[in-house]
């Protein structure tokens, strides 16, 4: 599917993914939810470059956003794909690039496969833990989330325009390639020569666009300066309980390597 | 261009993001002089209009490949600087949070990468004085070639330091440049040419949306023009970022004070002290530190970091990963997957 469709179609279905949905962290306050999420980002990145198990204890932050998301597993899998090329064309550098030997069960290969791994398991867990809180919070608690943190309100103000018209112009650059498309044969993609008055046959539209939505936003009392703010909303015992307990865990996974705390157990448990 | 978070580290994604929010902050500021202007509703819909059109691929004659507009030059010649930032600010967190396409740790850096240098240094330093008070359309085209060349230059240049200064990769800053910058030499004609493209399409349909060449009047979004100060401050910004970071690269051997000291009082590194507070403390914090020592907390599983192995006959290395360490690892990921599938199935049984 191309990619414009791609966008169209994801952008279709958010809208209903995360509307009306009441799951336990839904009712927690969004800048707890988003503190938590960018808590999850500083301690997965703070690891080096050559920890894979260590960080893997991090996986269950992801996962149990996952179960509160309506986000499918195979909808996340088909983000991952486009996101994991980059990660991987940056990683499979390294075990030709650190070819110093490590001795992992036994085995040994280069360390820069380490690396490449480490790399892998990050790019993983920041990608799905980012998309999952959009899914999980919504477009209403994502804006509201932003406010709390104290994003000023023109600026969550003009992310949401920019979000909704995304939707409206994506649909009339669709319109525009389908009509080009359609008078120009075979060719695949735009010549040069035509792109700019395509291109900027929309942007002359979207200008005038943006006047009249300012002008009917004016008329209906719309202060430009001063956005009316959004409810703060109050944090009650649950939500500082939230972040807290997070935090606890993440600090646990940042001191502690639990994989291997786990397999020693086990093998004083069971030996092998 | 997009950073993923995989490639950052907390301190630079921090840096970066107090460096955007701070140039965000001033842009606003600037933005408040001018409150005549339709500023929401037309940077809003700017965003959505850079996003569409980055969908409209275009055929390169010869290659058989395609290309698309990048959108920060773009921005700053329709907008202006200022809402040129601010938009392309909102845009990327808009493509981070629903799109995965750079990470939310990572903003900071992208919005720097993608808007710093060609809204602040490429469009003031080298659109607007090649464009020149009487534009024409070669002139026209020359610039935004130019500007998107070199901004994106910089840009790459500054995810190669980036990604660098955080530690998440072995490739050597030759080895990294060598591959960014070529590829990015070619994405930015390719981008100067869209860029050129829309700017020659405007300018000759409806001239006024352009900034107003100097002495014109014009009704144009893009009539803030940075003055000589704006640009000494943002290149007094930029100093400053590269300058600290450089500084994380000094010789790890010890600067001339620490040598002398070294040097004068060798008997005292040999004193084991007591275990007291201060050293549990200290191993707290080394265990806690996200840079410790401008670096990365010592890890029982990089044998690289210590010097003393490198000295060692191969394959004495070894990464103290035992197997039972796999088999932790397995099971972690198995109960990471497992609380997800358990809490999932209790969730839709719970919601009916």
């Amino acid at each position: 599917m191309p990619i414009l469709q791609q966008c169209l179609t994801w952008l279709r279905d958010f809208d209903h993914l995360a509307d009306s949905r009441s799951t336990p962290l839904n009712r927690r306050q969004p800048a707890a939810v988003f503190l938590v999420a960018i808590a999850f980002l500083v301690t997965l990145m703070s690891f080096s470059r050559y920890q894979v198990a260590a960080l893997l204890p991090l996986a269950i932050y992801p996962a149990l956003l996952w179960g509160f998301s309506p986000l499918s597993l195979a909808r996340l899998a088909s983000f991952l794909l486009l996101v994991e090329p980059i990660i991987i064309c940056l990683g499979i550098l390294h075990p030709w690039l650190d070819t110093r030997p490590v001795t992992v069960a036994g085995f040994v290969f280069a360390q820069g496969w380490l690396v490449f791994l480490s790399l892998l398991v990050r790019g993983t867990l920041a990608t799905s833990s980012v998309l999952l809180l959009t899914t999980t919070l919504g477009l209403d608690g994502l804006w509201r989330g932003l406010r709390q943190l104290r994003v000023p309100a023109w600026l969550v103000l003009q992310m949401a325009l920019t979000y909704r018209y995304i939707l409206v112009l994506l649909e009339e650059t669709e319109r525009i390639l389908t009509a080009y498309r359609l008078r120009s044969g075979r060719r695949t993609g735009v010549r040069l020569g035509d792109w700019g008055s395509l291109a900027g046959g929309l942007f002359l539209r979207t200008y005038d666009r943006a006047g009249r939505v300012h002008q009917a936003m004016l008329l209906r009392g719309f202060a430009t300066h001063n956005p009316s703010p959004v409810p703060p909303g109050t944090w009650v015992a649950q939500d500082y309980l939230y972040v807290l307990l997070w935090f606890a865990f993440f600090a646990l996974v940042r001191t502690h390597d639990l994989p291997s705390w786990l397999g020693q157990s086990l093998e004083r448990i069971f030996p092998w | 261009m997009h950073m993923a978070d995989a490639l950052i580290s907390p301190a630079v994604g921090g840096v970066f993001w107090a460096a955007t929010a701070g140039l965000a902050a001033h842009s606003a500021r600037k933005i408040r002089d001018n409150p005549e202007q339709p500023d929401i509703p037309l940077m809003g819909v700017m965003g959505a209009f850079v996003f569409a059109a980055q969908m409209i691929n275009f055929s390169i004659p010869g290659t058989g490949s395609s290309g698309h507009l990048g959108g920060g030059l773009l921005l700053a010649i329709l907008l202006g600087p200022w809402r040129g930032f601010l938009t392309l600010a909102s845009v990327l967190l808009i493509q981070c949070l629903f799109f995965a396409d750079g990470g939310l740790l990572a903003w900071g850096c992208n919005v720097f990468n993608l808007g710093f240098y060609t809204c602040f240094l490429a469009y003031p330093l080298l659109y607007l004085p090649i464009r020149g008070a009487q534009p024409t359309r070669r002139r026209l085209v020359i610039a935004s070639l130019v500007a998107a060349v070199v901004g994106l230059q910089l840009g790459a240049f500054s995810v190669v330091l980036e990604t660098l200064f955080s530690g998440v990769t072995s490739l050597s800053l030759g080895a990294f440049i060598l591959l960014m910058q070529p590829i990015h030499l070619a994405i930015g004609v390719v981008e100067g040419l869209a860029t050129a493209a829309l700017v020659c399409y405007v300018w000759r349909v409806r001239p006024e949306i352009l900034a107003p060449a100097s002495g014109q009047s014009g009704t144009g979004a893009g009539s803030a023009i940075l003055s000589r100060r704006s640009v000494l401050l943002s290149l007094a910004v930029l100093a400053l970022l590269v300058g600290g970071f450089l500084s994380w690269f000094a010789s790890p051997s010890p600067d001339g004070l620490e040598w002398a000291l070294e040097k004068t009082a060798p008997a005292e590194a040999e004193v084991t002290p007591e275990p007291d507070i201060r050293s549990t403390l200290a191993v707290w914090q080394e265990k806690t530190a996200i840079l410790p020592d401008y670096g990365f907390p010592a890890d029982p599983e990089e044998p690289a970091s210590l010097e003393a192995e490198e000295a060692e006959a191969w394959p004495a290395v070894n990464a103290g990963t035992s197997l039972a360490g796999v088999v932790g690892s397995a099971l972690t990921l198995l109960l990471a997957g497992l609380v997800g599938l358990v809490v999932s199935r209790w969730h839709r049984l719970a919601s009916g």
